[in-house]
């Protein structure tokens, strides 16, 4: 298909409508979901810290002699260990440290931002050393005698190392499992386009078919939608098919019926009741009466090439012509031979192929001296037809009069005058061409190129 | 030669019955189908015109079930309908000629003629047999190149032994083909003329060309050419 049908396809139209919503979705749903992922990890690294404040402040005592200090065990051992990138220190006031941790010490950590009584802090300190860091900071005032109160300022820090590679860990599963899922619903999406039109493909290769004569109706099980159309075009190719044959079977009758009442016209002039003279006359003009019949009712009939017209297969047509051919011409005793290969098909109606290849045949018939050659040879989309004999040749500078409208020839034949003029027409209302040439071997050669099928 | 004719149109059956007649045979005419299929199984015929334009059964069933019944005399088809597909069906079914309506008489006798010799074996309208030579297109016979003249009676008889040399043909068969079926059988009457034509043939009784075979019937003995 060019460019310009690909556009104009459905599963293109189908590919393009449905891809953008789902490529939105996955940018908005990730996005969205990273920071729901971010947001969690950030809740729960400050719900960690916020505990071990929880359990610093329980273990603060104050003595009026001695000041504050930290009462028993610390709440999680992490703490006074150095490894573990958790460090804590209290404050009395914004900048006195009563108490840290290990790690405070050794690691030379930042003291808190000034913070207001009662008021508290979560944060990511980004340190360039030794290493990032959570921090939550709490500001709290502590009585130490009836309505005196002292600042005192928690600071616990989380090395935050650990946090961010759980975070882009999780990302980079985010992103994959979206990717995968994404991929699966792209290949589902186009498995769903093909198994839906696939349906629209077997009908356009039926229409195909139909076209080319290769069948007679859509006759595939096609889905509920469009059974109907296919039905429809079906009682539209029967409704054409039966009004052709209604209309032969007319023109038939018409046929059958100035013909009988020339024949018995004809009959009885030769019976000799009237003067030769008249006889002749009268005859001569039954004559081209039933000549005119003839070729006004073989051009009528033509079904021509009409949608579906029909398929032909040559080889058959020409046995069954040069058995029929055999026996009209048996005080002859023609050679009728034939050279046509099983598979060669032409596309035109079986009834007009009938007269054109019986009328040039038989044409041959009448004029060869001994001997009728037929052949076919497909050439690419067409078939080229060859009928020849071994008789006088086409008269010179008559070859073009031969195939127009009822110039003859020869009036000594019968049925000769219309018959090229005839099977011309034939030809070229399905799309074919006829030439008359000299057979190599002297003699006439008609060439028919017909489309292929 | 004993032919049936069928056609429907009256006019016409009646000049083509009139035609053969005049040449010398006897014709069995039928306007329809199931008729004319009874007449060609059960009459003697030597051939049949048929028109496939009949009411009610038409002429291609008519032939198809002759053929069928294996009657195998020359068939040839009238027909107005000339499309290609018309004739090959026809002859396919069985018939060995096609004539287009309208047509002349003498192209339908010529044909037939030709028919009727190529059933009895002969190639040419000249039938020979040793010094005998019968034109069927003059009605001519001529015995070493001199002509016998022969009355209409003698003539068909003498086609119908041509037509047969060489084979015993019998008194009943003789009357079939060449009488109407209305007319008297008197066998003295063929008796007769067997012996008017032998006297004729064989004036001296040397050549015995035409025996009579008691109780079966008559030859005429195939002969040397001269």
């Amino acid at each position: 298909m060019p460019e310009a049908g690909r556009r104009n396809s459905l599963r293109g139209r189908l590919q393009a409508a449905g891809t953008l919503p789902i490529l939105a979705f996955f940018c908005i749903g990730g996005l969205l979901l990273d920071q729901a992922v971010q947001r969690y990890a950030e809740a729960s690294m400050r719900q960690q810290l916020e505990n071990i404040f929880y359990g610093l402040i329980s273990l603060v005592e104050y003595h009026p002699d001695h000041g504050f200090r930290l009462q028993g065990a610390l709440p999680t051992p992490a703490l006074g260990a150095l490894a573990t990138g958790l460090s804590a220190r209290v404050l009395v006031g914004d900048r006195t440290t009563f108490w840290e941790s290990p790690s405070m010490q050794a690691f030379d950590l930042p003291l808190p931002e000034e913070l207001a009584q009662g008021q508290d802090r979560f944060r990511f300190l980004d340190l360039t050393a030794p290493a990032s860091h959570a921090e939550y900071a709490y500001a709290v005032a502590w009585e130490v005698a009836p309505e005196s109160f002292v600042k005192l300022t928690f600071q616990v820090l989380q090395a935050s190392g650990d946090y961010h590679e759980q975070v882009r860990n999780t990302r980079i599963l985010l992103l994959s499992g979206a990717m995968t899922l994404g991929i699966l619903v792209f290949a589902g999406q186009a498995l769903m386009l093909r198994s839906g039109l696939r349906p629209l493909r077997e009908i356009a290769h039926d229409l195909h078919a139909l076209r080319s004569g290769e069948s007679r109706r859509l006759e595939g099980a096609y889905p509920d939608e469009i059974q109907e159309l296919a039905e429809a075009l079906n009682s539209l190719m029967d409704a054409r098919e039966a009004q052709l044959q209604r209309y032969r079977n007319g023109l038939a009758d018409l046929a059958h019926g100035l013909k009988t009442p020339l024949s018995v016209i004809r009959t009885s002039l030769e019976r000799g009741r009237l003067p030769r003279e008249v006889a002749q006359d009268l005859d001569d003009q039954a004559g081209r009466i039933n000549e005119l019949i003839e070729y006004h009712l073989q051009r009528a009939r033509a079904a021509g090439g009409a949608f579906g017209a029909g398929r032909v297969e040559l080889a058959r047509l020409a046995g069954q012509l040069q058995r029929t051919l055999l026996k009209i011409h048996h005080e002859r005793h023609l050679r009728i031979e034939y050279e046509i290969a099983d598979d060669v098909f032409v596309r035109m109606d079986g009834q007009d192929m009938m007269e054109v290849l019986g009328n040039v045949m038989d044409n041959a018939c009448k004029w060869a001296r001994s001997a009728v050659h037929v052949q076919a040879t497909p050439q690419d989309a067409e078939v080229l037809l060859r009928v020849r004999d071994d008789g006088p040749g086409f008269p010179a500078g008559e070859r073009a009069h031969l195939t127009q409208r009822g110039v003859r020839a020869d009036e000594r034949t019968p049925g000769h005058g219309f018959g090229l003029a005839i099977v011309s027409e034939l030809v070229e209302l399905s799309g074919g061409r006829l030439e008359l040439a000299d057979a190599p071997e002297g003699g006439a050669e008609v060439r028919i190129t017909l489309p292929a099928a | 030669m004993r032919i049936l004719i069928v056609e429907d149109e009256p006019a016409l059956l009646e000049s083509l019955s009139e035609g053969f007649t005049r040449d010398g045979h006897v014709v069995d005419g039928s306007s329809e189908g199931t008729e004319a299929l009874y007449m060609g199984q059960e009459y003697p015929i030597d051939a049949a015109v048929i028109d496939l334009g009949l009411p009610g059964m038409s002429g291609m069933e008519v032939i198809r079930e002759l053929r069928k019944a294996g009657r195998d005399f020359p068939i040839l088809i009238l027909t107005a309908r000339d499309r290609w597909e018309d004739k090959v069906e026809g002859l396919e079914a069985g018939a060995d000629d096609y004539l287009a309506k309208p047509f002349h008489f003498e192209e339908l006798r010529a044909r037939m003629n030709a028919l009727l010799r190529r059933a009895g074996g002969f190639a040419t309208p000249k039938l020979k047999n040793g010094p005998l030579e019968l034109d069927t297109a003059a009605h001519r016979l001529e015995m070493d190149g001199e002509e016998i003249k022969l009355t209409t009676f003698e003539y068909r008889l003498m086609e119908y032994l041509m037509m047969n040399v060489g084979k015993v043909v019998s008194k009943l068969e003789l009357t079939e083909h060449l009488y109407p079926d209305d007319a008297e059988r008197d066998s003295n009457v063929l008796e007769v003329m067997i012996g008017r034509l032998r006297r004729k043939l064989d004036p001296h009784r040397d050549t015995q060309m035409l025996e009579t075979l008691r109780g079966r019937g008559y030859r005429l003995k195939q002969l040397a050419d001269a």
